[in-house]
């Protein structure tokens, strides 16, 4: 029998999830290594419409689950009916997107599928009939590869890490199905709205973001007087900073907060993490600040400056306003 | 309410890190200083906020790790956690989250917890996977990335707001007993107290090897650890404090994104 490797497709409100075409892309490395078939499995109410959308540019079959009642997220009647479907279709891998979803999902159905699961994947490789998955530990300080052990392996992806690239193959065929399960433990209240990105740091084309290496809130002025230096300039934050409420949550840079791309990201007392990493590395130009000369920031930065950002901010306040004056 | 914490020891993530090129993971070793995962400490306070609106709540706590691991145990008793266990393993190098909830399922199977908390994440190994991992393998409903929860005890129901994309919410309605995973900002986690610490100085933490626990095996290995590859050329500036800002100025200005 082929194999076949199932993707489980999220969508929202009749719309597939931006992630989902770098879903697309790492099922095309993935079928390059494998020859397995990639079939894209979606779950939902009123799904038809947007599961012919999922076949698009792509190739695959879809296979779309309506289930009644099933408006949104809801993780019981997810991985009831995901684990009986896939039991039935036995994939030899299980992709997903490590977002909140994804993370909600894969281990449980690797549990109920007796899988090995690797979470947050950024590359596959292959060497030797044996396929790897390369993914960041300890907050980004090291890079380590995995192999799975099983005849089923549950993969996330981590967001960011797969450009989408359309095959421009014809479209593939979508079969619905349905299947009625009713959540007894679990009932879904929908979604609230977040706070929203703060608009001077969506549209700021300079951000001064500040880490735990700033230590206290009150160095954060010396921050704001770093950004007044440059025009269209804002200040924005990691996870830690807006989590003790030193800036609203609308400052914060990261997969769980705001992705940006200015011309110029200061990072200043930040280590880079993976999911910070993943909301600032479309800027033009980054330099980094910390006290930390193996900090993974310094690994994206194009400039590194290893000392403590609040001696240097100063410095650096004098050294810019010079060449403001010259020109 | 019953209420069961699941904490994990991870390397202090501020300092320099060694890799393991035989285990292909990070070195263990007492060079490095452990703490708390602080996802974790935030599942502890959630707990502790929970017994003070529930009083007769009762709250345990176990890890997964060396020895060593004892540490995180007297902190959680600190905080104010009424009974610790510790499932002792002196197994080197990576440890899959399957084999970890694996042995905290079965722990907990006979307990009849109301409630299991850990952190969304650890901080070390960043896959999120050992707290879903036990509900399943308990038949418990799960919720992940929690932010706020209410629990209705009188109805056996726990709400709770789940942080998804850009910081938005999913609300959902629990039945007891379930599983949460606690996200960061959810509350601040207080300090030990010292009399409390001093308690918990003088207990016996119960200690139960995992292998008499159960047996497991892996299902997935490192292959290989590495440091980070680059994704810019990151240029490291050097002399003083001033003779690097004027360079990064001269470079900025260079780029035109001075203005």
């Amino acid at each position: 029998m082929e194999a076949t490797v199932a993707l489980i497709a999220e969508h929202f409100n009749g719309a597939l999830s931006p992630t989902f075409f770098e879903l697309i892309t790492f099922a095309n490395k993935l079928k390059i290594v494998t020859q397995a078939k990639p079939t894209i499995v979606m779950l939902g109410e009123e799904i038809e419409e947007v599961a012919n959308k999922a076949t698009h540019f792509n190739g695959f079959d879809v296979i779309a689950i309506e289930v009644p009642g099933l408006a949104s997220y809801n993780p019981e009647t997810y991985k009831a009916v995901l684990k009986s479907f896939l039991e039935e279709l036995k994939p030899s891998f299980v992709c997903l997107v490590q977002t909140s979803t994804g993370a909600d999902l894969a281990p449980a159905l690797s549990v109920k599928l007796g899988a090995a699961c690797i979470s947050s994947v950024q590359e596959i490789s292959s060497e030797s009939g044996r396929i790897t998955f390369l993914r960041s530990v300890l907050g980004g300080k090291a890079q380590a590869v995995f192999s799975a052990m099983t005849d089923i392996t549950v993969v996330s992806i981590q967001p960011g890490c797969f450009e989408r690239a359309d095959t421009g193959a014809c479209s593939g065929n979508v079969n619905v199905s349905r299947r009625a399960y009713r959540s007894l433990r679990i009932q879904d209240l929908g979604v609230r709205p977040g706070p929203g990105c703060d608009l001077l740091l969506s549209e700021a084309k300079v951000i001064i973001s500040a880490g735990r290496g700033i230590r206290q809130k009150q160095n954060l002025a010396l921050l704001f007087e770093l950004a007044a230096m440059f025009s269209r300039s804002a200040v924005g934050c990691t996870r830690p900073l807006s989590d003790s409420g030193w800036l609203n949550s609308g400052s914060q840079v990261g997969l769980s907060g705001a992705i940006v791309s200015p011309d110029l990201y200061v990072a200043c007392g930040i280590s880079g993490a993976q999911q910070h990493i993943a909301g600032m590395q479309g800027s033009g130009f980054v330099v980094a600040i910390n006290t930390d000369h193996y900090a993974p920031i310094f690994n994206h930065s194009d400039v590194c400056v290893v000392c403590d950002v609040i001696e240097f901010a100063p410095e650096l306040i004098k050294a810019i306003a010079k060449y403001r004056q010259v020109t | 309410m019953r209420i069961l914490l699941c904490i994990k020891e991870v390397p202090e993530t501020d300092a320099p890190i060694m890799l393991d090129q035989a285990s292909r993971w990070i070195r263990d070793n007492n060079l490095h200083c452990y703490r708390m995962n602080r996802f974790d400490e935030c599942a502890v306070e959630e707990a502790v906020l929970i017994k003070e609106k529930f009083p007769d709540s009762i709250l345990d706590v176990v890890t997964v790790g060396p020895k060593r691991a004892e540490k995180i145990l007297l902190r959680a008793l600190g905080m104010g956690v009424d009974n610790a266990t510790h499932i002792l393993s002196e197994h080197t190098g990576y440890l899959s989250p399957f084999i970890t909830a694996s042995w905290i399922a079965k722990f907990a199977s006979d307990k009849d917890y109301d409630l299991i908390l850990t952190g969304v994440i650890s901080e070390d190994n960043m896959q999120g996977q050992t707290g879903p991992m036990i509900a399943e393998l308990l038949s418990m409903p799960c919720a992940t990335s929690v932010i706020f929860e209410r629990i209705s005890y009188e109805e056996r129901l726990i709400y709770v707001e789940r942080e998804i994309e850009s910081g938005a919410r999913h609300c959902m309605k629990i039945l007891l007993p379930a599983l949460l995973t606690v996200q960061s900002g959810i509350n601040k986690p207080r300090y030990p107290s010292l009399s409390k610490t001093l308690r918990a100085k003088k207990l016996r933490i119960p200690v139960i090897c995992s292998d008499a626990l159960l047996k497991v095996e892996t299902r997935e290995r490192p292959e290989l650890i590495r440091h980070p590859s680059k994704s810019r050329q990151s240029l490291i500036l050097e002399g003083t404090l001033s003779e690097k800002a004027l360079e990064l100025a001269a470079i900025l200005d260079k780029k035109s994104l001075i203005k």
